[in-house]
């Protein structure tokens, strides 16, 4: 068996992560964007706002997954650190059997995350079972594979999600494959769910529209003034 | 010695044929009068022949009842007209001219009903339009808003709000591509007008036209006659006017809240909420500084390319908003017989279609009822009309006892 394509990547991915969390993790993520945005853009000057929103997502974001995740029996998430890998921070790793997958805020929805040291290693691991020519041919159930789930907000809306994809990455950090999420029929209405229509203004048919109270009498006097005519 | 007709005043051939859009030329070849004659009765200085007379009623499409009456002359405001600088100076005096018969129309109706009472919030509002800058615009439309105990929602209805709050709407065909639109703040009654074109039939183009017309009424009251036709002035009073129109509609604070990733897709979806076109939306985003030049262009080209400009997604199935007041007046009238249909025709001197038109009531509504069919005879039996001689034919009389030409026509001969 040679080097996965990208449906099968994509298959391996949903053989292990059910379609229904990533639409979970799509829906808290839009959330999170938008109420982190609003809560920093309304809390802060413009400025600090901008400089502040980072942290404060994904700090909403990283504590969220981690709640869906215990909701799902067969994922698990928890923070790693990155200290065996050198590194001072900590990131969240959510797995669902063979598979792994990391969340990351990019710019641009074809931008690279930067260079980390535990993803170099995660995508080691992913390398060595799906992108090289294995000795011992292996199942997509088999794979080790790592997934890379990329979001990002257009620059001049914070408050919105504006793409979201995962990326599979191999040991160089090239993307061997990109799945686009919200191009997908299951999820590419998601974002339309956080458009917020405020509420209707209702005009009621309340014309003040009645009768003078001398109607009656000025038609009798126009009647009474044909009929003196024609007499 | 000729016979003309008693009682014909030349103005009133005037307004007729202008708000048909007639010209002396073409009316005279139609008459096969020379064109001399038709100026001379304009003017006053004849009056047509019988047969003339019965000519320029079948041409004109309008009661003899309307030559012979006084002019009627409101005390005119300002008028604003969309699309001012393309429309041609004829669709402007026909519109005019039309406004004049819906306001008489009002004038009478007025004898038996009580209006709405005008409620419109009297802003402060500089006199100098050029110290009306567009952040002031949209706290004004905002202001409007609030006045009228209204929240940032998408309004349902525009044509019934600005009725319940007493400004009174017509909506009839102008009859010209360049015209959809046009208000006055009348002195003669000191009530709100708005015309809209019934021409295009877009919903959200008309409720755009509403709110653009009560951005006249809000903001230009002050206006005088002169700067709507100094150019440059006309030219920011309707920028003003869009400005205001589009920040009524959408309110800044909705916009910014709803409008995330601005794409032709998402404004597809706000036009079903906020009845608004996905164009005014992409300038909405423009004027709030959401969506940049280049993307603003990219999403203009896109409309181009889809066919949008012409007509957008959605256009045939929204419904136009319908105005009620003239319609329901009438309708009252009727209903509670305080007068009968006889008595609203033989009381404004305008054609069946017209009067159905101008008070937006569907064509055919007087045709059910017996008492719609009015020969010359049968007006002249309830209303004798003097036809003594002319000033310039003095000795014979116009003999009309045999005529049978029904003064009511049920369809518009004119377009």
């Amino acid at each position: 068996m040679g080097p996965m394509n990208g449906q099968q990547l994509e298959e391996a991915f949903f053989g292990h992560f059910p379609p229904e969390f990533i639409e979970d993790a799509i829906r808290l993520i839009a959330q999170e964007v938008k109420s982190s945005a609003a809560q920093c853009y309304t809390t802060f000057p413009k400025e600090e706002a901008y400089d502040i929103l980072g942290g404060f997502r994904r700090a909403g974001i990283e504590s969220k997954l981690r709640q869906l995740a215990e909701s799902y029996p067969e994922i698990a998430a928890e923070p790693v650190s990155n200290k065996k890998n050198g590194g001072g921070n900590f990131h969240t790793e959510i797995r669902a059997a063979n598979s792994l997958l990391t969340v990351h805020k990019v710019q641009y929805k074809a931008t690279p995350v930067r260079k980390a040291k535990f993803r170099n290693s995660l995508a080691e691991r992913s390398e060595a079972s799906l992108f090289s020519e294995p000795s011992k041919p292996i199942t997509p159930q088999q794979a080790v594979l790592y997934a890379v789930f990329k979001y990002g907000t257009d620059s001049r809306m914070p408050q919105a999600l504006a793409f979201a994809v995962i990326d599979f990455p191999n040991k160089d950090g090239k993307i061997v494959h990109t799945m686009n999420l919200l191009s997908m029929d299951r999820y590419s209405a998601i974002p339309a769910e956080f458009i917020r229509f405020s509420t209707l203004e209702e005009i009621e048919d309340n014309l003040n529209l009645n009768f003078r109270s001398d109607a009656k009498k000025k038609a009798r006097e126009d009647d009474g003034g044909d009929i003196a005519a024609e007499q | 010695m000729a016979v003309g007709t008693a009682g014909f005043i030349g103005a009133n051939l005037t307004s007729a044929r202008e708000a048909r859009q007639v010209t002396q030329a073409s009316l005279s070849r139609m008459l096969d009068v020379s064109r001399a004659a038709i100026s001379d009765f304009e003017l006053g200085k004849k009056t047509p022949s019988p047969a003339t007379m019965q000519r320029i009623q079948e041409v004109l499409n309008l009661p003899y009842e309307y030559f012979l009456r006084q002019p009627f002359k409101p005390q005119v405001g300002p008028v604003f007209y969309r699309s001012m600088s393309a429309a041609t100076k004829t669709a402007r005096v026909a519109a005019e001219a039309r406004f004049n018969w819906m306001k008489f129309i009002v004038q009478y109706l007025k004898e038996y009903m009580n209006f709405p009472p005008v409620k419109f919030p009297v802003l402060d509002v500089p006199d100098n339009i050029q110290k009306l800058d567009f952040d002031y615009i949209e706290e004004l439309a905002n202001e409007t808003r609030k006045f009228w105990g209204l929240g940032v929602g998408s309004l349902s209805n525009v044509t019934w709000l600005l009725e319940n709050q007493g400004a009174i709407i017509g909506r009839f065909p102008l009859e010209a591509a360049t015209l959809d639109a046009f208000s006055e703040w009348s002195p003669h009654d000191d009530t709100p007008y708005i015309v809209l074109g019934d021409d295009k039939g877009i919903a959200v183009r008309s409720r755009f036209d509403a709110a653009h017309e009560l951005g006249h009424l809000i903001l230009h009251r002050g206006v005088d006659r002169k700067s709507i036709s100094n150019t440059t002035d006309y030219k920011l009073i309707e920028r003003q006017a869009h400005r205001f129109a589009a920040a009524f509609l959408f309110p800044a604070e909705a916009y910014l809240s709803e409008v995330f990733m601005p794409s032709l897709e998402l404004f597809r979806n706000l036009k079903v909420h906020w009845k608004v076109s996905i164009q005014l939306q992409i300038q909405r985003g423009v004027d709030l500084g959401i969506i940049g030049e280049e993307q603003a262009l990219r999403m203009w080209k896109n409309c181009m390319r889809r066919g949008w400009k012409m007509k957008e997604p959605l256009d045939d199935s929204m419904e136009v908003e319908e105005p009620r007041v003239l319609a329901r007046s009438i309708k009252m009238l009727l209903a509670e017989n305080v007068r009968s249909k006889f008595d609203l025709l033989a009381a404004l001197p305008f054609s069946v279609g017209d009067i159905l038109e101008l008070v937006h009531l569907p064509r055919g509504y007087f045709e059910d009822r017996p008492d719609t069919i009015i020969s010359f005879k049968d007006f002249r039996s309830s209303k004798e009309r003097d036809t003594s001689q002319s000033d310039t034919e003095a000795g014979d009389r116009f003999e009309s006892d045999s005529d049978t030409a029904k003064v009511i026509h049920f369809n518009r001969r004119m377009s």
